[in-house]
């Protein structure tokens, strides 16, 4: 019976060094700062345009901006749950998969940022013209669980096809969207469902065809691309900070309504700045063209959203409760069932 | 198995599951980044239950069977090579060992490149972590075979393909059993890793899809179901084959 104390033993130490490891780090939490965390993608121009021309520092005044450029909603949710990150621009499939895996309520939707945006792009020489014509295809979409992911998941499934990991026929691949520009390019893949610009760079640098973009197969031809959320503990600790925030997230929404022109070079000056790739202005024109830049988070789509990755399984496989998605900005308060402006 | 043996396994199995039980009831940390052995439990069923999880394991163990197949006719070529031609030695030899230290998943990057995300991409990095240790494996039993048993079935006629078939291979089957098993293991990291950064099918893939969905259940599922996989074929085929030739070639 030694043997059963000294693997008792061994297996409470283990856990005790576990332990340890897993709660050293200070969070930084308490600091007079703020930090965020958004993609270098187009629909992410309400973040990038408003930090880049100085209104969410003049907004916040003496509270410190920290911002950290991610590739996917799910490393947003990430940053988010471990506490590296206290607000996130991301879509509202991640959004909503992150809420319910949180069970306890850890995220709130603070505000819109963009809708629309995202489109399907085939091969120049391809006859793909129908659903049924991804039968055997190679399609890809940005990381599992992302909001394009879902749109395409589901668009297949709402065509009796099956992804191959399933046993389907369709082979999907999830890479960021620098990587499948690269395989669109080599021609190892059928087809692509991405946000702006990748979509706008795969038509006009590679030749790709727009087949549809995704607001056409939504029901009023609108959904939602990207939110802005907060962490829970942060916006019931510093109501101010998140206040000043989303009144900046609004002002800039209506900058970049009045100032296209300069939006588009911000952008551009940004992206050359995170990538150390100059994107064409006419390539941005376009992509700024296929997408709306809006506060409101169009509430419908995020319950559609919802709905569609439960079906996929991606919010476990026991219901899902989105009462308290919302913030309330103008009572401070947490747990709204709807968005008020 | 003695009764004891097994009693004692049954007990540290079901103590790690208490455990672990009794840290979640805790309430140490949120459920969201350490779950319950019942939610793994239930992420496991679901996953058996809609098939993903069986066609994640069937493309793996595919890619595996493969990858190692050719690792272990590749190393066996190579090392017989390298311990009877004294160049070959000299020039692929003395590099296998630095080979032999890249970690396989460091070769996924090349892969991708050179391969795209194909079922070849993920074999190739399958090969290039196990190839070696069979090479190096091979190269040391064909050395350490008796010179005299080699001269003798030269002057009895055997030369070129026969002596590898007939004499070397035979003599250095123990020690490139040991290859296969120390190959196996690194084909079988080299399988999941690649999965990882490939994000194309497979058990990888799956705790790639945890990941991303933020559903560590699904995360420790796939780790879980990997471990098991490793125990089982190195029970059912590497250790039975390791006893057989041990206690065939007089070894034990």
């Amino acid at each position: 019976m030694k043997i059963l104390v000294y693997s008792g033993v061994a297996v409470a130490v283990i856990a005790i060094a576990v332990a340890s490891v897993l709660s050293s780090g200070q969070p930084e939490s308490d600091k007079n700062q703020v930090r965020v965390v958004f993609f270098a993608n187009v629909n992410h121009a309400v973040p990038i345009v408003g930090l880049e021309n100085g209104e969410f520092a003049k907004e916040l005044g003496s509270t410190a901006i920290k911002t950290r450029v991610v590739d996917s909603g799910p490393e947003v949710i990430e940053a988010l749950f471990t506490k590296s990150a206290d607000l996130g621009y991301l879509g509202p499939a991640p959004f909503v998969i992150g809420y319910v895996k949180s069970k306890t309520d850890d995220i709130k939707i603070l505000s819109g940022a963009a809708s629309g945006g995202a489109s399907f792009v085939i091969q120049k020489d391809s006859t793909i013209s129908t659903a049924a014509d991804l039968d055997g295809k190679k399609i890809a979409a940005p990381f599992v669980g992302n909001t394009q992911d879902v749109s395409l998941r589901h668009y297949l499934a709402e065509h009796n096809l099956k992804p191959r990991e399933s046993g389907g026929t369709v082979t999907v691949y999830n890479i960021a969207n620098p990587e499948i520009y690269t395989i669109f390019a080599k021609g190892d893949i059928d087809a692509a469902w991405v946000p702006e610009p990748t979509a706008t760079m795969l038509v006009e640098q590679l030749g790709g065809k727009r087949l549809f973009q995704e607001e056409d197969t939504w029901p009023d031809g609108k959904f939602s691309s990207v939110l802005l959320v907060g962490r829970t503990e942060f916006l019931e600790k510093h109501p101010d900070v998140v206040a000043k925030w989303v009144a900046a997230n609004t002002n800039t929404v209506n900058w970049i309504k009045e100032n296209p022109d300069k939006t588009e070079s911000i952008f551009i000056d940004f992206y050359k700045k995170y990538t150390g790739k100059k994107l064409d202005e006419n390539i941005i024109h376009d992509a700024f063209s296929h997408i709306q830049i809006t506060s409101e988070p169009i509430q419908n789509s995020i319950s559609i959203f919802a709905e569609r990755a439960y079906g996929l399984g991606y919010l476990g496989h026991s219901g899902y409760n989105l009462d308290h998605i919302y913030y309330d900005v103008n009572n401070g308060t947490v747990g709204g069932t709807s968005w008020q402006n | 198995m003695k009764p004891s043996v097994l009693a004692k396994k049954i007990a540290f199995f079901v103590g790690i599951v208490l455990v672990w039980q009794a840290l979640d009831s805790a309430n140490v940390w949120p459920d969201k980044i350490f779950p319950s052995p019942l939610e793994v439990g239930e992420s496991l069923w679901y996953g058996a239950s809609n098939g993903t999880l069986f066609y994640g394991i069937g493309t793996s163990l595919w890619r595996l069977a493969i990858g190692l197949s050719i690792a272990i006719a590749g190393g066996i070529t190579l090392g017989v090579f390298m311990a009877r031609v004294e160049t070959v030695n000299q020039t692929i030899g003395s590099i296998v060992l630095g080979l032999q230290s890249i970690p396989s998943v460091a070769w996924s990057p090349l892969a991708i490149v050179w391969f795209g995300l194909t079922d070849a991409g993920v074999i190739f990095v399958t090969v290039a972590g196990a190839i070696f240790s069979v090479t190096i494996n091979t190269y040391t039993g064909v050395k350490n075979i008796n010179p005299d048993y080699i001269a003798a079935a030269q002057n009895m006629g055997a030369k070129g393909g026969q002596l590898i078939t007939k004499v070397l291979v035979p003599a250095a089957f123990p020690y490139m059993i040991s290859g296969f098993k120390q190959g196996w293991a690194f084909a079988w990291r080299g399988v999941i890793g690649a999965e990882l950064l490939f994000s194309f099918l497979g058990l990888g893939f799956l705790l790639n899809v945890g990941r991303q969905l933020s559903d560590v259940s699904q995360v420790i599922a796939m780790m879980l179901v990997i471990m098991i996989i490793g125990i089982v074929i190195d029970g059912l085929i590497f250790k039975r084959l390791e006893d057989k030739v041990m206690s065939r070639w007089g070894l034990r």
